[in-house]
Order: C-alpha cells, then sequence, then structure tokens
C-alpha cells in the first residue's frame, strides 16, 4: 500500500476540530453556570441605591393656580437585596408618583399662598403606591415647596379684531358687522386678569368679498398667558355684504342763517347729488330723505365767495359720493326784496 | 327801456344767470317757458299735427313731448317749420308781457335762440352765457336723463358758443371755476348806467 501524505494530515485535521468543538462547548457551559451562580450571590447581597420617579400633582384647588415650579422628579434611596432593586429600578417603567396637594393648608404671603410638604410624611403612601418590595430609606427632596394664587373670574368686552377687507366692484359692507358674544367671562390668576379689559380676536383680512360672511374667530387675549380660560374660545362675526348701485337726485339747498333780516339765496338753488345705495334698498330712496343747506354768518360771508353745500340729512343706507356743484354762489338781501 | 337778449348753447346755463339778474331785480321774460305753453294752445296745436301728423301725439291726445324734441332737435328743416310757427306767438307775449314792465331800466329776453332767427336784431344788447362744450354735454346728460350722443345732436343743431360770443355785446362764461354772480353784477351795472 502506498503511503500518501498528504491524505494522512487531512485525516489528522478534521480529528482536531472535532476535539476542538467539543472543548469549547464544554467551557461555555461552565461559563454560563458560574455567571448563574455569581449573579444568585449577588442578587442575595443587600443593596443601597436611588431611584428617580416623575411626580403628579392631584387634587389642585378649583380656586387657586399653580404659579411656583415645584419639583418634578422624587428621588428615593432605597435598601434592598440585588433582585428587589433591580426589578423596581429596571422593571418599574414609567410608574409616577401621585402626590395629592388638595389638602395642603396655606399661608397668605403677599397676595399669593404658599404651603409646603415634607416627603418623609407621605413616604408610607408612595411604598404603597409603588408596591416597593424594598425599604424606603430616605426620599429627595425632603421638602416639596407650593406657591399659588387665586385664581378670577371677570367678564371681558369683546371688540371687533382690526379689519382688512376688499370688495369686489359693486359690493359693499351693508349695514353693520355684528358679532357675538360681545363678552365673555375669563378665568386666570386674579393679577393677570386685572390687566384685562377687552379680548379680541387676530387681525381679519378678506379680499374681494362679494357675499356676506360669517366666521367663526378664535378668541386671543391681549396677554400672553397659558392658564387663561375663557368661557367661550370663539367669535363668531357676521360681514353683510350687498351689490351697490349708483343713484342721483337733484335736492334744492336750505339756508341755515343766524340774520334774521337778510335772506340769502344761492346759486344754483338745487344740487344733484350722487349715491351709493345697496340694491336691496334702491327703491326706499326719496327727496324727503335728503337734507343739504348752506350755512352762513355774517363774518364768513365778506371771506367766502362761495359756500359749502353741507349735507344736514341723509338716509343711513346711502353713501353719498358726490355734491355737484359742492360750493355754491349767494347773493344776500333784506329779505323783503329777495323773494 | 333798454331790452336785452340773453341766449346760450344748451346746457349753458342760462336760466341759473337770468336767476341771478332776478335777484338783483330785473324781469325776465322766458321764451322757452313761454314756448312751452303754446303747446297746449289748440291753434298751435293743430298746425304741428299739420307738419308732423298724429304719431305726435300721445294717447290723451297731447303733443308727446319728448316725441317732439326728439324730432326738431334731430331735423333742422322740423325745427325751423316750428320755429316760423312759434316764434311769432311767442315775441307776440314777449311784446304783451313788456308791457307791464315799461318802467323797468332793463328787462331780459332768455332765449336758446336768438341770433339763428334774426331775433338779436330785435334787442339793444345781447348778453351770451358760454360753457365749455364737454361741461355743457354733462349738465344735459344728466338734467334730462339721456345719453352723451343726443345731447350731441342737439348741439349740433345750434350755434356754436364760439359763434354766438363773436356776436353777443356781452359774455358770461359759466365753466364753474369763474364765478357767476360777478360776472353778471360787472353787467347789471353797465346795463343801468347807460
Amino acid at each position: 500500500m502506498k503511503f500518501n501524505f498528504l491524505t494522512f494530515v487531512r485525516r489528522n485535521r478534521k480529528a482536531k476540530d472535532k476535539i476542538s468543538k467539543r472543548e469549547v462547548y464544554v467551557f461555555l457551559s461552565c461559563l454560563g453556570i458560574s455567571i448563574i451562580i455569581w449573579g444568585l450571590i449577588k442578587f442575595d447581597k443587600l443593596y443601597y441605591g436611588s431611584i428617580e420617579f416623575p411626580i403628579v400633582y392631584t387634587n389642585i384647588p378649583d380656586n387657586k393656580l399653580l404659579i411656583n415650579y415645584p419639583d418634578s422628579v422624587l428621588t428615593l434611596n432605597l435598601q434592598s437585596q440585588g433582585f428587589d432593586f433591580f426589578s423596581d429600578k429596571y422593571l418599574s417603567g414609567d410608574q409616577a408618583i401621585y402626590i395629592n396637594i388638595g389638602d395642603l393648608k396655606f399661608e397668605k404671603v403677599n397676595g399669593v399662598y404658599k404651603s409646603f410638604l415634607l416627603t418623609s410624611q407621605i413616604s408610607s403612601n408612595i411604598s404603597r403606591q409603588l408596591s416597593l418590595s424594598n425599604k424606603l430609606i430616605s426620599i429627595s427632596p425632603d421638602t416639596l415647596s407650593f406657591v399659588f394664587e387665586s385664581m378670577k373670574i371677570k367678564s371681558v368686552a369683546v371688540i371687533l379684531p382690526d379689519l382688512d377687507l376688499d370688495y369686489e366692484k359693486q359690493y359693499q359692507q351693508y349695514g353693520s358687522i355684528t358679532f357675538k358674544p360681545d363678552s365673555v367671562r375669563v378665568y386666570g390668576p386674579a393679577s393677570v386678569i386685572e390687566k384685562i379689559d377687552f379680548v379680541s380676536t387676530d387681525k381679519i383680512e378678506l379680499k374681494k368679498l362679494k357675499n356676506n360672511q360669517e366666521l367663526s374667530m378664535k378668541i386671543i387675549s391681549p396677554i400672553n398667558n397659558n392658564k387663561l380660560r375663557f368661557s367661550e374660545n370663539e367669535i363668531q362675526i357676521s360681514i353683510p355684504v350687498s351689490k351697490y348701485t349708483e343713484g342721483s337726485i337733484e335736492l334744492p339747498i336750505i339756508t341755515i342763517d343766524s340774520l334774521s333780516e337778510f335772506k340769502i339765496k344761492t346759486y344754483p338753488d338745487k344740487v344733484l347729488v350722487t349715491y351709493l345705495v345697496a340694491l336691496n334698498d334702491f327703491k326706499r330712496v326719496n327727496v324727503d330723505m335728503f337734507q343739504l343747506g348752506v350755512y352762513y354768518k355774517s363774518d364768513e360771508l365778506s371771506a367766502n365767495k362761495t359756500l359749502k353745500v353741507e349735507i344736514l340729512h341723509q338716509p343711513p343706507f346711502v353713501e353719498i359720493v358726490k355734491i355737484d356743484p359742492e360750493r355754491v354762489e349767494y347773493i344776500i338781501g333784506k329779505r323783503h326784496i329777495i323773494n | 327801456m333798454l331790452k336785452v337778449g340773453l341766449t346760450g348753447s344748451i346746457g349753458s346755463g342760462k336760466t341759473l344767470v337770468s336767476k341771478i339778474f332776478e335777484a338783483l331785480g330785473i324781469n325776465v321774460f322766458y321764451a322757452d317757458s313761454s314756448a312751452k305753453a303754446l303747446y297746449e294752445n289748440n291753434e298751435v296745436r293743430k298746425e304741428i299735427i299739420n307738419i308732423f301728423g298724429t304719431s305726435i301725439l300721445t294717447e290723451n291726445n297731447k303733443i308727446d313731448k319728448k316725441a317732439f324734441a326728439e324730432i326738431i332737435f334731430n331735423d333742422k328743416s322740423a325745427l325751423k317749420k316750428i320755429n316760423s310757427i312759434i316764434h311769432p306767438l311767442v315775441m307776440g307775449d314777449f311784446v304783451k308781457w313788456l308791457m307791464n314792465h315799461k318802467n323797468d331800466p332793463y328787462i331780459l329776453h332768455e332765449a336758446a335762440i336768438l341770433f339763428e332767427t334774426d331775433l338779436s336784431k330785435e334787442f339793444d344788447f345781447v348778453v351770451a352765457v358760454s360753457a365749455p362744450e364737454n361741461l355743457r354735454i354733462e349738465r344735459i346728460m344728466k338734467r334730462d336723463s339721456v345719453n352723451r350722443e343726443t345731447v350731441i345732436a342737439r348741439i349740433r343743431n345750434q350755434w356754436s358758443d364760439e359763434e354766438k360770443t363773436k356776436l353777443a355785446d356781452f359774455v358770461i362764461l359759466n365753466d364753474e371755476n369763474e364765478l357767476l354772480i360777478p360776472q353778471v353784477l360787472k353787467i347789471n351795472e353797465k346795463l343801468l348806467n347807460r
């Protein structure tokens, strides 16, 4: 039989590989068992440590507002066996500590209400809440301080916001812009409430209006304070819009004088008044709804050769855009001469 | 007594000027008003129907003033015919009217056409009221609620402002810049001192 060196080497390498793998398994198994035994020994010992829990304050008095920033985290110093400590620290999740501050006793100092709570007084309550299997040694901080301000309700006026309205050609606002409510109750810290006299909304910008507008606008306070609450959150604003047309009417000029023995005659004695009126109201317009006149006083007559024609009365639903002519000449004479 | 004619193109403001003269105590004969009254006269009515036919009448057998104005303002020959009927009658009224004012220092006879019908020769002086054409058009459009074309057609049937002011003895400019009353006062003073 012929000796083959290469075949001999290959057979030896395979045998060694099998031995090597077996040794690794044994080693790892021993290591694992050692760790477990080590862990059990460690968990069996007593440990001292601290765990942080977030605080949630409950039963805040309705008529008071917390204005300071009390601690939001309690640090519990614990003594326990390793396993318990481990489960409290790492398996408790985001569990919070609820602290009832509804029964605090307050002391009024400079217009605010102060109070404090010793955390040692609520340690048993905390242990119960967290189902701590450890011994609670201490709590940090040892005192929680609170500063409250009394809450106040006040009724304030609602005012229209700044308006930037633009209408389509021939369209205009028709009557008054209305809104409701006209007042709201504001609830908040007394010191803030006292400074609020009105509320409004953001500026309203509307372009090319041709229909009535009904808007719900969020109330905004002139003072920015996130503790403020309003009885209504929105204001309903109505902007009436109508199509307008132009009309004209010839009207006599009346004279309003302070000179009893003299009479004044104007030339012309009539003017043409051009006005804008909503289509709905066009037929309502008549001559008797207008009154135009000139005022004259003796001291003005020498200074002015013409008198301005004034609008003495006009219907509320029209807008006079032109009086032609705007000024008139006049002759003044004794009443029995001038007719 | 002086007889003074007061004329001016349509929309020039003749009546306004007349009213100012009246406020100064001057009596004014309104030829246009007299002419309008004559249209109610039966004899005049018959003559108008003879010329223009019954289509010129309203349902109440009265002269349709709007249709009539439309015809005479747009047809020079029709205007000439109607003037030949009306003007002698108007002048007859004027003569009667004068009898009541013979003691006045002067009187005014306001008429839209004086030079066109040669009536200007009947007066000692003629005052012409002048206004820019655009302004006159605007005034008539507003006064009579008619469109621009209608007003222009009426204006073209009359003499131009330039022709009238050239022949007039006094001119009053009613362009809404110049004050009317001082111009009237000046003319009034001159006429009173004649």
